[in-house]
């Protein structure tokens, strides 16, 4: 009778210690956060930042007023674009754009001819990005006026921060 | 007995331990992959979907600008002339939307090629939202344009198969519904009351902001169209309009209602007088 106790009581000692496990386990879980967590947070913002500001400026149909200017020679086009997206981004946000024009052969072949020159940003080619992210974009025009409707061109932009 | 048994406690103590921790570190390892994969997937899949519905909606303008007046909105339809499109008809504005549909697919492909993006656009059919009142009509052969009757419409109807391969994302799948709608609710007088509906049934307020509306008349016994002079449009909400004329419509005959959404989509709608 003596042993049998003694293996029950081993047996409630060891739920006992394995619920002190997992009890400072889940503490431990709770109370500490990931391993540089506010990098991650911050570039994951960065792009949708970027995304937010290229969706908002599809939505007023300002890239067809802008690159019906670049097709049609306007040296200030580029510049109308610098302060559209500048005006959109919170201040101390750098970023650089590139434009691409698409146009796809007979024989299938996707063309992609940059209209920039690089005027479409608010940081000089020598900064350094300290933190940064680039996103693509495919732009189909569906607004007016109707010589630019249904031409596609393709953006690149990167926002970031100044090393 | 005693000693046996310590070390018995301490032993499972430390495996409780061990595995605890495998799993700990698992589950914020594959917590970290899907906050660092997902926002990616997500906002491009996002991007792509919304410039294929883009891309839809430039056929259909593209198609119904075609067929209402080829010459006036010759800015847009003369640079399809090398696709084959023709004035007036809508089977050649279908080949021709086919056709740019590949090319804009060909184009994410390159675009996002370091994502390994594998995009395919597909043909399929949709039910028109019962809101447009059109009775039940499906949308197939890729467009379906209802004009010169009092509840006119014109839709565009595909769906979108997307793979991310780098990002490890399968199976995405969307099927798009978009179009433009009018409903001649009234017209007598010097008043004609319209409403504007979008895509899946969505009542439109942009009219006179970014579309817009004309209106035309033709008297019984009488063969040709006469431009209305519309001396103001008012939006009274939930995409009704109160379309005032200056004149009076004729007793007798026809009114033809003839608007266009921001996306250059017609849609023209027609009721008797009298």
């Amino acid at each position: 009778m003596a042993v049998k106790r003694r293996g029950v009581t081993r047996i409630i000692e060891l739920v006992l210690a394995a619920a002190m496990v997992v009890a400072t386990l889940l503490f431990v879980m709770s109370f500490t956060r990931p391993i540089r967590s506010a990098y991650l947070r911050e570039t994951s913002d960065l792009r949708r930042l970027a995304y937010n500001v290229l969706d908002n400026l599809a939505e007023v149909g300002a890239f067809e007023r802008v690159l019906e200017l670049a097709l049609k020679g306007d040296a200030g086009w580029e510049g109308r674009l610098r302060f559209l997206v500048s005006t959109s981004l919170p201040p101390g946000v750098l970023f650089r754009m590139e434009v691409y024009s698409v146009s796809v052969g007979a024989d299938g072949r996707v063309e992609l001819v940059r209209l920039d020159r690089g005027g479409v940003a608010n940081a000089d080619p020598n900064v350094a990005f300290r933190e940064a992210e680039s996103v693509l974009y495919t732009y189909v025009c569906v607004h007016d006026p109707d010589s630019m409707r249904g031409r596609m061109f393709h953006f690149v932009l990167m926002v970031g921060y100044a090393g | 007995m005693r000693a046996r048994g310590q070390i018995l406690v301490a032993a499972v103590l430390v495996v409780g331990l061990l595995v605890m921790s495998v799993l700990v570190a698992a589950y914020q390892a594959h917590a970290l992959f899907l906050r660092t994969r997902s926002v990616v997937v997500r906002e491009t899949a996002a991007a792509i979907t919304a410039d294929f519905e883009r891309a839809l909606a430039a056929m259909l303008a593209l198609a119904t600008r075609a067929l209402f007046n080829y010459t006036r909105f010759s800015d847009f339809t003369s640079r399809f002339e090398g696709y084959g499109l023709k004035p007036g008809d809508l089977d050649s504005a279908k080949l021709v939307a086919r056709r740019f549909l590949e090319e804009w697919e060909a184009a994410v492909r390159v675009v996002y090629a370091e994502k390994g993006a594998q995009v395919e656009w597909f043909e399929t059919v949709c039910a028109l939202p019962s809101e447009v009142g059109m009775g039940e009509v499906y949308v197939y052969d890729l467009m379906y344009v209802s004009w010169y009757r009092r509840n006119a419409g014109s839709f565009i109807c595909a769906g979108l198969n997307l793979n991310l391969t780098n990002a490890g994302f399968y199976g995405w799948k969307k099927v798009l519904l978009a179009g433009f709608s009018l409903v001649i609710v009234n017209a007598a007088g010097s008043e004609v009351n319209v409403t504007a509906r979008v895509d899946n049934g969505t009542l439109y307020g942009n009219l006179l902001a970014r579309g817009w509306v004309e209106v035309y008349y033709r008297e019984a016994g009488s063969e040709e169209w006469v431009k209305a002079k519309v001396k103001d449009v008012v939006y009274e909400g939930f995409g009704n309009y109160r379309i005032v004329l200056d004149g009076s419509l004729p007793a007798k005959g026809w009114v033809r209602v003839v608007a266009s959404d921001e996306r250059g989509i017609l849609a023209v709608a027609e009721v008797s007088l009298g």
